[in-house]
């Protein structure tokens, strides 16, 4: 194969984010449901093979995120998750893991860290500082904590195993062919 | 499809909140959202919740649609105030059977309702005030000054200036590769979640795969043409704060002032 340039590498990670926030408009209106599954997220998959797609998910998903309803909350704290998801993906794939493990960051870090900042947020009270800090903790309601998790983490496995590992099964086949 | 419909709630009225510079907006949103976590009082709420209502007033956008900014989180809205009310210990002012509804309860998800319909209502001013390209502009210049941390602020950039030139060409493309998909007898959301899931695999692919024939071709095209990575650029447009924008700046934080200080001061 070809020694990607750093200018191939930028355009493609580009492309990957435009993927991402072309995708999330283009399926809104049909990824309603009880369960949100949200087509994108099976893009989560793809450092496995491509390590510029690390970029391309963090902007992307920064593109995306700037019409959240929580706007700048899930513009940092969102985008950043799936940079360290990201990242991780990467890593399994670059130590050649299964590839089923790569839909596992995303999964994860989905889960936990986006039910987190949107629970421990709603539930802060007017408070300053590290009193603050401490009150997130001492009231953290755990039940609605575990239902967002149970809800955002389901989602994210039907779009990254229903869909992501079909996608990464296909993309490997060509790149082992050097089509891609 | 109308790519105005789906790009966003921006509605280009061209009024002043219109015409403020991005990387101001973005920067005092930013602001007056974290501001938004240490209001102390009630009356503080009301005073930010007055100042959104003027400004989404002086935007000139619709009002309709600004109401319906609250839909995403109304499913989270309620749920936590749902939560809030019942479960919070405190005097009891309700009770019914087994179901307690405490003062502080009450107070509490009051807040909590007030603070997020906030936080989507300044969102919603920002974005349908400013395009997304004018936004993502914004950000670039905002991030530049990470530079000097090693932030690879400039490579971000170039991509995301990339990408936001592709996202039309990629939203026709999946049109396209819709409805050819849709034409041979595709469905799309039916079924359970996984196969609603693994219904977008002929969408995406195709996609996916095109998509990539395009990001060669046009690195091709840039490489062709002598496009240097981190070669310092210049931009056809530059941008200056004007006195509007020094106006607004000082209003907002007036206002964020006034905010905090009840309940703790006045």
């Amino acid at each position: 194969m070809v020694k990607k340039s750093k200018l191939r590498y930028f355009v493609r990670a580009a492309t990957i984010a435009s993927l991402y926030f072309v995708i999330t408009f283009f399926t809104k209106p049909l990824s309603f449901g009880a369960i949100q599954v949200r087509i994108a997220e099976s893009l989560t998959v793809l450092p496995y093979i491509f390590p510029e797609a690390i970029w391309g998910l963090t902007i992307g998903c920064f593109l995306a995120n700037i019409f959240s309803p929580f706007g700048p909350i899930d513009m940092i704290l969102g985008t950043f998750l799936t940079f360290i998801a990201a990242l991780l993906t990467m890593e399994i794939g670059k130590h050649s893991k299964s590839k089923y493990l790569a839909p596992i960051p995303p999964i994860i870090f989905n889960a936990f860290g986006v039910a987190f900042y949107i629970i421990a947020l709603s539930g802060l009270s007017g408070k300053i500082g590290f009193e603050a800090f401490k009150y997130v903790f001492v009231n953290f309601k755990l039940v609605p904590y575990f239902l967002g998790v149970l809800t955002i983490g389901l989602g994210e496995a039907f779009s990254t195993y229903g869909l992501g590992l079909p996608i990464l099964s296909a993309l490997q086949r060509r790149v082992k062919t050097n089509e891609i | 499809m109308k790519k105005g419909s789906i790009l966003g709630q921006y509605q280009p009225t061209n009024s002043l909140v219109h015409q403020l510079d991005s990387r101001l907006k973005i920067t005092l949103i930013f602001y007056i959202v974290i501001i938004l976590f240490f209001v102390r009082d009630f009356n503080g709420y009301l005073i930010l919740l007055l100042f959104a209502f003027i400004l989404v007033l002086l935007s000139r956008v619709s009002l309709i649609s600004s109401f319906s900014a609250f839909r995403p989180i109304l499913f989270l809205l309620l749920f936590t105030i749902f939560f809030q009310m019942f479960f919070t210990p405190g005097e009891v002012v309700f009770k019914l059977y087994f179901i307690k509804i405490s003062k502080e309860g009450l107070t509490l998800s009051l807040y909590i309702a007030l603070r997020l319909i906030l936080l989507s209502t300044f969102t919603f001013i920002l974005t349908s005030t400013t395009s997304t390209v004018e936004i993502a502009e914004g950000f670039q210049m905002l991030i530049s000054p990470l530079k000097f941390l090693k932030f690879p602020s400039d490579d971000i950039a170039l991509m995301i200036s990339i990408s936001l030139q592709f996202v039309p060409i990629l939203f026709e493309e999946a049109d396209r590769i819709m409805k050819a998909q849709v034409s041979r007898g595709a469905e799309f959301n039916k079924g359970n979640p996984i196969r609603r899931a693994r219904s977008f695999l002929p969408l995406l692919l195709p996609l996916l795969l095109s998509s990539f024939d395009r990001a060669d071709q046009l690195a091709n095209a840039m490489e062709a043409r002598g496009f240097v990575v981190g070669a310092k650029r210049t931009s056809y447009k530059e941008r200056r704060f004007r006195k509007l924008d020094y106006y607004f700046t000082f209003i907002f934080i007036s206002v964020s002032i006034v905010a905090l200080s009840v309940g703790r001061f006045i």
